[in-house]
């Protein structure tokens, strides 16, 4: 019997904003290709549904991770192993989420209430 | 009354417990070398006591000769970490990474790795600050760097509650510059008249009330301090005093 899985949602913002407007440093570039094969991963395994970033360069600028996972805990795990975060170069925030509404050709999980 | 917009928090002994740390952080050293660079952990552990002192002594030296003009930040953070771990590997008598940025890359690899260990906040810190993000506008001001900052707030959950991080690596001024909160309420675009500076250190205190900003005492111990708009034993105290206070 295959596991009940719920959304969540991360957002992601830069620790230093002021990275958008000056070169990155080695630690930097090597954190972030780390952080984008991390999420291009789990994108690949199905956990990761969408991430992305605004293109806003200024201190609004965001990003956000929605993905599923077998609990909150779990999610939580699955955050805090995004090198972006472990290494301190972006602060994240974990939300539970549900999905609305979406076009078609991206699965949506059941409302949580329905899995039980 | 005032009006206050922004709540500046340190992070040692304000968010986190530090006094839990030392003991942790001892342990942890030769947890962490003992795979990469030898030696048994007993051995790391004497290493850094024996060494501690001096490195501190060395640290302070260089941060009083701080020039806020021409200083640089992350110099003092490379000279920081290549002076603790070379000073342990003396002690030792093990050679270590070959080059000095290897060795500053490692010791900082360990500071962030122990550090990330020891995280033990206050009880009611983070359930406060979660509440005070619903109402005011939060920062750190803080003597770790932004990154390192981050790394602890994401681990207890707080890492999007606030608005930044700073530590002196975004302001390039280290904390004990009487520079370094004009700087950040510059570089933050914050009215210093609006903003509360929380700190267990008196001196950082008076540098913000120098800077224009309202104060907060953090202190177990201490129930009332000259030149400060408030004293507090925990953060858990603090929107008691800001009801007051506004």
């Amino acid at each position: 019997m295959s596991e009940i899985m719920a959304t969540f949602i991360y957002r992601l913002q830069l620790t230093d904003f002021e990275m958008l407007h000056r070169d990155h440093t080695p630690f930097e570039v090597d954190v972030l290709d780390k952080h984008f094969a991390y999420l291009e991963r789990l994108a690949g395994e199905g956990v990761v549904l969408l991430a992305g970033r605004t293109l806003t360069t200024d201190k609004t600028t965001f990003g956000i991770v929605i993905f599923e996972a077998a609990s909150e805990a779990e999610a939580q795990r699955i955050m805090d192993n995004d090198p972006a975060v472990a290494n301190g170069v972006m602060r994240a925030e974990l939300f539970p989420f549900r999905i609305a509404l979406a076009r078609d050709g991206l699965e949506m999980p059941a409302p949580a209430e329905a899995q039980g | 009354m005032i009006e206050i917009r922004s709540l500046f928090f340190d992070y040692g002994n304000v968010i986190n417990d530090n006094s839990q740390l030392t003991p942790a952080y001892f342990r942890l050293i030769g947890e962490f070398f003992v795979p990469r660079l030898g030696g048994t952990r007993e051995a790391w552990e004497e290493a850094n006591r024996a060494t501690f002192r001096d490195v501190q002594e060395r640290r302070l030296a260089r941060l009083n000769a701080w020039d806020d003009a021409t200083g640089d930040l992350k110099r003092q953070e490379y000279l920081e970490h290549l002076d603790w771990l070379r000073s342990m590997l003396d002690v030792l008598s093990i050679a270590g990474p070959a080059s000095d940025d290897e060795c500053v890359a490692l010791a900082a690899e360990a500071n962030a790795w122990i550090m990330l260990q020891s995280q033990t906040p206050f009880p009611g810190a983070v359930a406060t600050i979660n509440d005070l993000a619903l109402s005011y506008g939060l920062y750190t001001a803080s003597e770790g760097l932004s990154t390192q900052l981050a790394r602890h707030l994401n681990a207890i959950g707080l890492g999007g509650k606030f608005e930044t991080l700073y530590g002196p690596d975004l302001v390039n001024t280290p904390k004990q510059s009487l520079l370094y909160y004009e700087r950040i309420f510059r570089h933050a675009r914050i009215d210093p008249t609006a903003a509360l500076v929380i700190d267990d250190s008196i001196e950082a205190l008076r540098n913000a009330k120098a800077a224009g900003a309202h104060t907060v005492f953090v202190s177990p111990a201490v129930a009332s301090a000259d030149g400060v708009d408030g004293v507090i034993r925990t953060v858990a105290e603090l929107p008691a005093l800001l009801r007051r206070l506004e």
